[in-house]
């Protein structure tokens, strides 16, 4: 029964081979993503899991002195840990196989190779010593980071408050609250491209069975019993699925391999990560081919039941009215949550709309099919609108996942620049190149006089490094009342953190920041917002100080703004820094590189959502060719009659390429505009007051439009196949 | 021998698929307004010489003469052109859009001949009479039966107004009743509108409906009687 | 047997000649012909149609093989030639009078043809001539008996109408079974010749 099977598939003529053909190419693209998909998610995952060393437990005692901070270069952060042995016993840096003595540091191979093409005064000099190894991959999240373990003496970093005792180094990450909700996206996402992909795979399938399915009733008629038919009908579904299983591995395989090759600089998880592992492998494996054969069986139902059950094609059951609720219900839950200002309720609605658009989109495509066919003007537009309004559900099927992936997309793109506008002020802008750097933290004000004059001094050798000092200011002048000036002696506050000296002059070089009263030498600024946040707001002078008697010289310094005329100036003034002083908490970056950091972490989770739509988006076109091949077959013998009867063959071009591209453009349009309408209901609700809408960034227009054209093209694929089935040659007639 | 513009001819005309022959040499000459019945055994090649007449098939050789001109030379979109505006085809099933009302199906060549949509339904709607589909306006062509929807057929056929009429086994599915009802209608409307009519059947019965047959045996044309007046 | 005079052509207007018939077919319509006698014919399954004629008679009656050798000479010569006395007979007005010619006409359509069908075909293999040349003049004929039914059907009343399918249907199974029986020939042919061997 097998052995008639395979036959029956293989030798039923080019309308088989073709239907197998077709299976076969929706499996495998099928199959590639899918694999692709879970090969990314257990990427993520794997690096999450990955021990978080660099972050010990402080340990009463231990045998290890550990200062970790986090250094910059250009755009890219550089982890650092400065260590000292103290003990033979000290516990090892997984990946290291021994940690670096004094004088000595190892480097992650990204950070070697810049420390050997970049001068050394711009960021081989913050590394005291000589380069005494690599760390290996083992250590590192991905193969671009940069990484350096500094060995030191134990007097060196004793001295040193911000350092502290580690004795055990394997620490497991702990769930992070962001890496846990990354996960959740990731897990969405991933749902809502497996939706789609599975839709494709069952499509193909049932594609071939239902085309086959005379074929059965006419074995069924000739005796085979149910179960006969089974084997054969399944075999043949199988073989499809199979061929295009064994197809997407290898295209995956070589996927990968082309794409950890190229982008290996721009991966964020090294590439042995980048697998889906055998239990991937083996769930794709057995499970695609599984599924197509239930689907081939399930759509055998007519014909298992009775063999003549297939004589009279009756019309599907049309969508009705009560689809469209929950899309209407989630509006409304949405708008009213919004009105509200809960996030619960509107996140309910949010789902409810992703819900209901899937849902309804088949009587929304009816009914705009019955309006569109009733004043059609031309042979196409009918054609087309009333093969949509008779089988909107199938019309719908291919596009359902795109829509969704549209929706959130565009929820997205309309918000991400809203989410970045506030970055953009002016104000900021003419900060771009101004270097932050904070001395303060929870034992020091900041860096004692003489040792900040010595730094700035330094800093100002180079020609091309403005210096705009921060100088702490004593707390005795701003207690208002006797009772804070009593607690802050008694809490032994000499000065307010928050709150820092500066001059005019400097202060009008750095214009953004505020004007001077007129007359006066020195201002006060308050420091957190600017140095910590990197905010300026019209509030950050502080009017009203005339600090006319004050000795600058004699106060620490609490922080600094370099400005630098380059990148080599810059990373100079950030290598003084890092021989010079401990800056833990923030590291020293400019006004420009903070937003751009910032700014990276919406274009990140973007680059995902454009991901996502694209992806949907093919699927979507090539769910919709294998439609139109399904069509084709249906619909053979009228169309060939009507050409016969001279109707142009362009003419049921148009017609089989309308009734696809009209739902998926309408779907996509639909999606961004109520997209659109949830992003400027969230905007207007959640983000500060004035902000307004922006229109999504240009990446959005061109991700939707060059997805959309790929989709097209793909639609496009089986209209040579249109010409062939209704060429007159092949009308025979005898 | 009068040449009249619609008159059809035939001249030694050759066609084969591949190896199979299926045209040896037929000749053919239809008059204006007459009711022409082609007959043969099947595999005779009865539909080949109907589908040439057509301009559906270019013939391997010889001349197929439409109103003094030569539709075998004509390229495939003047052809299709021809077809669409001229002539119009009756088969013996499945030429119903199924998913299109019995209106939309009718006035479907005249919304191709880019005529307004008005103007063609309102067309449409005057031959559901002539054809006992009063009230079937609406329903979808997937629905009806067999006879009610070869009168569809008949109607699109004849709604564009063509001067010939091609109609290969019209009544083959239908059964005795609606096969008469059928080709009834087909002669008398055929005759009311003076369009040429070329029937290819097997069946005398209906081949009786016809002016003059012609039997086709082996790809030729056996018996051609000349032209009754 | 009625015999006929010298000059004398038999009231249907055959000529004499001999033909073959089936059996059974010959039991279902006792009286294709005037003046007829069915006989079985030796080593075959069929059976002739004697149709005497004085000059013919008796030797024939006897040796069915010489029987049969007669006719084929009778045929091929023209029963005119054959039989003195008898030239005049090919200006005989009802049809062509030579077998050849009565071979190729369609016969007129009244009641039961089948067997009167069947002898001509068989007479014509005999002759050893193609009979779908009188197949295919049969067929027209009754066609146009047809067309002109249907014309009636249309134009008559209810009565005529009923009458009119009746006959078209009749026709129509006379067409089938010349349709079906021009598949045959080759095999009536072969059997023919088996038996003259």
């Amino acid at each position: 029964m097998l052995r008639l099977g395979v036959h029956l598939s293989l030798r039923s003529g080019k309308e088989a081979l073709i239907r197998l053909v077709l299976t076969a190419i929706a499996v495998m693209l099928g199959v590639t993503m899918l694999l692709s998909a879970l090969a990314s998610y257990h990427a993520f995952q794997a690096t999450n899991n990955k021990p978080h060393w660099w972050f010990p437990d402080v340990a009463e005692q231990g045998s290890l002195l550990w200062l970790y901070r986090t250094d910059v270069y250009g755009n890219q952060d550089i982890k650092r840990v400065d260590i000292a042995v103290l003990e033979p016993n000290a516990p090892l840096i997984p990946g290291l196989d021994r940690m670096p003595g004094p004088g000595e540091f190892f480097v992650s191979p990204a950070l070697s190779e810049l420390i050997n093409t970049v001068p050394a005064e711009e960021l081989g000099s913050r590394f005291p010593g000589k380069q005494a190894g690599l760390i290996n991959d083992e250590a590192l999240l991905n193969s671009h980071e940069l990484l350096a373990v500094v060995g030191r003496s134990p007097d060196e970093l004793r001295d040193v408050p911000q350092a502290f005792l580690v004795d055990n180094l394997d620490i497991p990450s702990s769930p992070h609250r962001q890496t846990n909700f990354f996960s959740f996206l990731f897990a969405i996402g991933m749902l809502s491209i497996l939706l789609p992909i599975l839709v494709l795979v069952t499509m193909a399938t049932r594609l071939s069975a239902s085309r086959q399915e005379e074929r059965y009733a006419a074995i069924r008629l000739a005796g085979a019993t149910p179960g006969q038919v089974n084997v054969i009908a399944s075999t043949d579904a199988f073989l499809g699925a199979a061929i295009g299983t064994i197809l997407g591995v290898f295209c995956f395989l070589f996927l990968h391999a082309v794409v950890t090759r190229a982008a290996i600089d721009y991966l964020p998880y090294h590439p042995r990560y980048i697998t889906p592992t055998m239990l991937g492998y083996l769930t794709v494996g057995i499970g695609v081919p599984l599924i197509s054969v239930v689907a081939a069986l399930l759509s055998l139902r007519r014909v298992r039941i009775s063999p003549l059950g297939v004589s009279r094609k009756t019309t599907p059951k049309p969508p009705n009215l009560w689809q469209v609720v929950p899309l209407v219900a989630g509006l409304a839950i949405f708008v009213s949550g919004a009105a509200v200002e809960n996030g619960l309720v509107m996140g309910a609605g949010f789902l409810l709309i992703m819900f209901g658009l899937i849902l309804g989109g088949p009587w929304i495509t009816m009914q705009l099919a019955r309006i569109l066919g009733n004043k059609a003007n031309g042979a196409v537009v009918l054609l087309a609108a009333r093969r949509l309004a008779s089988n909107p559900g199938s019309a719908f099927k291919p596009v359902s996942g795109l829509v969704l992936a549209v929706f959130v997309g565009t929820v997205f793109a309309c918000i991400a620049p809203t989410l970045l506008a506030d970055q953009q002020n002016e104000k900021v802008n003419t900060l771009e190149h101004v270097l932050t750097v904070s001395f303060y933290d929870q034992r020091t004000v900041g860096l004692s006089a003489d040792a900040g004059a010595e730094l700035i001094e330094q800093l100002r050798e180079d020609p091309g490094v403005e210096v705009f000092p921060i100088y702490a200011t004593p707390s005795s002048i701003w207690a208002n009342s006797r009772e804070a000036a009593a607690r802050y002696a008694e809490e032994g506050i000499d000065h307010d953190p928050t709150i820092g000296y500066i001059t005019c002059e400097d202060l009008a070089s750095l214009a953004a920041i505020g004007d001077c009263a007129p007359d006066v030498q020195v201002t006060a600024i308050f420091t957190s917002p600017l140095i910590l946040d990197h905010n300026i707001s019209d509030q950050t002078v502080i009017p009203g100080t005339s600090t006319t008697n004050v000795e600058l010289s004699t106060l620490p310094v609490q922080a600094l703004l370099i400005r630098s005329d380059g990148a080599s100036s810059l990373e100079k003034a950030r290598t003084l820094l890092a021989n010079k002083t401990i800056t833990t908490d923030t590291p020293p970056r400019t006004f420009g590189e903070i937003r751009q950091y910032e700014q990276s972490l919406v274009n990140g989770i973007q680059r995902i959502i454009y991901a996502a739509i694209v992806v949907t988006l093919i699927i979507a076109g090539a769910s919709l060719a294998v439609a139109i091949g399904d069509g084709l077959m249906e619909r053979k013998r009228p169309f060939m009659l009507l050409r016969l009867s001279g109707t142009p063959v362009s003419v049921l071009n148009k017609v089989v390429l309308l009734e696809s591209i009209a739902p998926l453009f309408l779907a996509s349009l639909v999606a961004a505009v109520v997209g659109f309408g949830a992003a400027a209901t969230l905007i207007s609700t959640v983000a500060p007051d004035g902000s307004t809408i922006q229109p999504p960034v240009i990446s959005y227009y061109l991700v939707m439009g060059g997805s959309l054209l790929t989709a097209l093209l793909v639609i496009c694929a089986p209209l040579p196949l249109l010409d062939h089935m209704t060429k007159s040659d092949n009308a025979r007639f005898e | 021998m009068l040449v009249s513009k619609s008159m059809l001819r035939v001249v030694d005309v050759r066609k084969s698929f591949g190896p199979t022959p299926a045209l040896r040499g037929a000749n053919l000459e239809v008059a204006e307004g007459e009711i022409l019945a082609i007959m043969g055994p099947s595999g005779s090649g009865k539909s080949t010489l109907m589908h040439c007449m057509a301009g559906i098939f270019v013939p391997d050789s010889g001349e197929i003469w439409f109103g003094g001109q030569r539709v075998d030379q004509l390229d495939e979109d003047n052809r299709t052109e021809l077809r669409r505006s001229t002539f119009g085809f009756v088969f013996q099933f499945g030429q119903l859009v199924p998913e299109l009302t019995v209106a939309d199906n009718i006035a479907l060549p005249m919304l191709l001949n880019k005529e307004p949509r008005k103007v063609a339904y309102a067309k449409a709607n005057t031959w559901l009479d002539k054809l006992d589909l009063k009230g079937l306006g609406h329903r979808r062509t997937g629905e009806l039966s067999g006879g009610q929807a070869q009168r569809v057929a008949l109607a699109r056929a004849l709604a564009t107004k063509p001067k010939v009429i091609f109609a290969d086994e019209p009544t083959g599915s239908l059964d005795s009743l609606n096969a008469e009802k059928v080709m009834d209608l087909l002669v008398d409307l055929a005759r009311e509108q003076h369009t040429t009519v070329i029937l290819v059947t097997h069946e005398p019965r209906i081949a009786a409906s016809a002016d003059r047959e012609v039997m086709i045996c082996d790809g030729k044309v056996v018996t051609a009687q000349k032209v009754a007046s | 047997m009625q015999e006929l005079g010298l000059n004398e052509v038999c009231a249907c207007g055959h000529p004499d000649i001999y033909v073959y018939v089936p059996q059974t077919a010959v039991r279902s319509s006792p009286s294709v012909c005037c003046h007829a006698r069915i006989e079985p014919f030796p080593r075959t399954s069929l059976t002739v149609l004697v149709r005497q004629c004085t000059q013919l008679e008796r030797s024939f009656l006897t040796n069915a093989a010489s029987r049969y050798r007669i006719t084929m000479a009778l045929s091929k010569r023209r029963v005119a030639a054959a039989t003195p006395g008898r030239v005049a007979s090919s200006q005989t007005n009802v049809r062509e009078q030579s077998p050849v010619g009565w071979l190729v006409l369609p016969e007129k359509l009244a009641g039961d043809l089948s067997s009167v069908l069947f002898a001509k075909v068989v007479a014509t293999l005999l002759t050893d001539k193609s009979p779908h040349e009188f197949l295919d003049a049969q067929r027209t004929a009754h066609i146009a008996a047809m067309r002109e039914l249907t014309r009636q059907r249309r134009e008559g009343n209810l009565k005529q109408l009923l009458q009119a399918d009746y006959a078209l249907f009749h026709l129509e199974a006379d067409l089938r079974w010349i349709d079906v029986t021009s598949e045959r020939i080759e095999t009536l042919r072969q059997e023919l010749q088996n038996a003259c061997e």
